[in-house]
């Protein structure tokens, strides 16, 4: 389905027809990008939503005729998620440090070799879980999302060189896990 | 295996994402549930005010066309009253008659030729002569009449119907005039009157008690009752109010009326409830049922008081009311609502009786109790279940014209 102007300029109206179309077409594109930051679906649509209402409440404040839907879409909806991130901060931080170990072990059991067999991608994403969070999001919207650190530091209101400073902690310790990981599955192909 | 910087990079870059769970409708509805509310809903509201005032202004219209009518009809009737105190059409020849002993023809000597009444000997121009008769001539005499009510000069080309210029006679004569006529010596003047009016007095008494002309009334009422639903632990009290107008015909002592009203029922125990997915319940509580009636009724009258039966079919048209939306026992979304109602009968029907009682010339105010025949919700979808016969009373003002 293609998302031409006057579908969106519809959307602006609040003509609902138009906007299941391009809520559609929306989900179809982005729920991919929270899921990254949601293991929980329901979370994700949640956040998604809340997205999804950003895009069309600024639907009404931008030049249609000139947006590239796909570009805008997608900076929104993941500001959106970052915005998300910073209100549960606190939380999500609690979560890390009581679940790291077990988070860890989990892994392993469900990579059996990270160097030889692909890993499947949620046991991939929760690596990122036993790292702190800050640092892992500043690896996802670099590696993953492909903004660079002045974007990511106006996302997240650090600076520039925090941002790579994260980014740089966030390799070292993704290195530490994955040889900690490697480390495990080898002790049990030798049992 | 060591891990340079752009492995990770590659091993996150190229992780699958999985897909996400397919698109389904649900998902919109939460979305929807967001987003504002469209202004469409309240085109309904503006439908109503804009029908309600186009029924009040056909209904005021077709009033004053009709009035306007009556008017008209009552100014030709009354130009004719000159013509009326002046020698009847039957009278036109100049005679000269000997004064009969009769008291009309010495108080018409006593007036000096002022009064011009209905005496047909005492007519405008008509003359005394020394032997006492009385000569009586073509209007060419015709004395300007001061004492008439009615000033209108006298034309006496003016077309008028027989029956008309004789009601206006009814409206205008004194009392002796009409004694007179009771007791006239030329009878068959009277024969040229074409209907069955030929005595004044019982003419009068038709034109007086027996109104047969239709008339329009308009009517407000407020009213209690039972809910057409019965819910365990709620109240059951419903309250209406109705505005409406129509047509009020007397025929002898029988009265008919055929209206329409617009009605605004107050609730608080209609629950619309649907299940769009296996954990999703929407909650529509109808706070106001919006309806349109159409009350026929037919009485007996009797002096100020009048009794009538009536009936009054109906239909729902909409409501407004709160809906509420909850998914696995989470509320997400509350908001009020107005629209059409879902899964009950449309057409509506009330049977009752209605006293009346006139406070005042054309004002009346009714006591009535009405049992609902037609039960609008009968869908398993409404909380509660049907009530037998739901009753209510009202009071009502009426004004006729």
């Amino acid at each position: 389905m293609h998302i031409t102007s006057e579908i969106l300029e519809a959307c602006a109206k609040n003509d609902r027809r138009a906007q299941k179309q391009l809520y559609e077409h929306t989900y179809r594109m982005l729920m991919g990008v929270c899921m990254r930051y949601y293991s929980n679906e329901e979370d994700a649509r949640f956040a998604f939503n809340n997205g999804f209402l950003k895009i069309i409440n600024g639907l009404t404040a931008i030049n249609l005729e000139e947006i590239n839907y796909a570009a805008w879409s997608k900076r929104v909806m993941v500001n959106v998620l970052i915005d998300e991130y910073r209100k549960n901060k606190n939380h999500h931080t609690f979560i890390f440090a009581k679940d790291t170990d077990r988070e860890l072990e989990l892994y392993a059991s469900n990579a059996s070799n990270a160097g030889e067999e692909s890993m499947n991608y949620q046991a991939i994403m929760q690596l990122l879980n036993t790292i702190p969070p800050i640092s892992a999001h500043v690896f996802t919207l670099y590696v993953i999302d492909g903004y660079n650190h002045k974007e990511i530091g106006d996302l997240l209101e650090i600076t520039e060189g925090t941002s790579k400073w994260h980014l740089s902690t966030a390799r070292k310790q993704l290195r530490d896990r994955l040889g900690e990981i490697e480390l495990l599955n080898e002790k049990r192909c030798a049992i | 295996m060591s891990w340079n910087d752009q492995d990770i990079d590659q091993l996150f870059k190229g992780a699958q994402a999985p897909e996400p769970a397919p698109f389904q409708e649900s998902f919109w509805s939460e979305m929807e549930a967001m987003l504002p509310a469209q202004k469409r809903k309240k085109v309904g509201f503006w439908w109503i005010i804009s029908g309600a005032a186009t029924l009040a202004l056909l209904v005021g219209g077709t009033f004053l066309y009709v009035n306007q009518s009556g008017q008209t009809t009552h100014t030709l009737a009354a130009k004719s009253t000159s013509h009326a105190n002046t020698p009847s059409v039957d009278n036109k020849s100049t005679a000269t008659q000997p004064v009969a002993e009769t008291p009309s023809a010495n108080e018409t000597i006593s007036t000096k030729g002022r009064f011009t009444g209905t005496d047909e000997a005492s007519c405008g121009n008509a003359k005394h002569t020394k032997n006492g008769a009385i000569k009586t001539t073509p209007s060419d005499h015709l004395m300007p009449n001061d004492d008439l009510t009615d000033n209108t000069p006298f034309r006496s080309t003016t077309p008028v119907a027989p029956q008309a210029e004789e009601l206006v006679i009814v409206d205008r004569l004194p009392p002796y005039g009409l004694e007179f006529n009771r007791t006239s010596r030329f009878p068959e003047k009277n024969s040229s009157i074409p209907t069955d009016c030929k005595n004044l007095h019982s003419c009068m008494l038709e034109a007086t008690t027996f109104p047969k002309a239709p008339r329009f009334y308009v009517q407000a009422s407020a009213g209690i009752g039972q809910s057409a639903q019965h819910v365990v632990g709620q109240s059951d009290l419903v309250h209406f109010y109705t505005v409406g107008g129509g047509l009020y015909k007397k025929l002898d002592r029988m009265v008919f009326t055929f209206g329409a009203n617009v009605r605004v029922d107050f609730t608080k125990n209609i629950l619309y409830t649907t299940y769009p997915s296996s954990n999703t319940r929407v909650d529509t509580k109808y706070s106001q049922l919006y309806s349109f009636e159409m009350p026929v009724s037919m009485g007996y009258e009797a002096g100020r008081n009048s009794i009538v039966a009536t009936l009054t079919p109906g239909f729902q048209t909409a409501f407004s009311g709160n809906q509420q939306e909850t998914q696995s026992n989470v509320v997400v979304r509350s908001e009020q609502t107005f629209g059409k109602i879902s899964n009950a009968k449309t057409l509506t029907m009330e049977i009752g009786a209605t006293y009346w009682r006139s406070l005042a010339p054309n004002w009346y105010a009714g006591l009535g109790m009405n049992v609902d025949i037609l039960k609008p919700f009968n869908s398993t979808m409404y909380a509660g279940e049907q009530r037998l016969l739901p009753f209510n009373g009202q009071l009502s003002l009426r004004r006729t014209f």
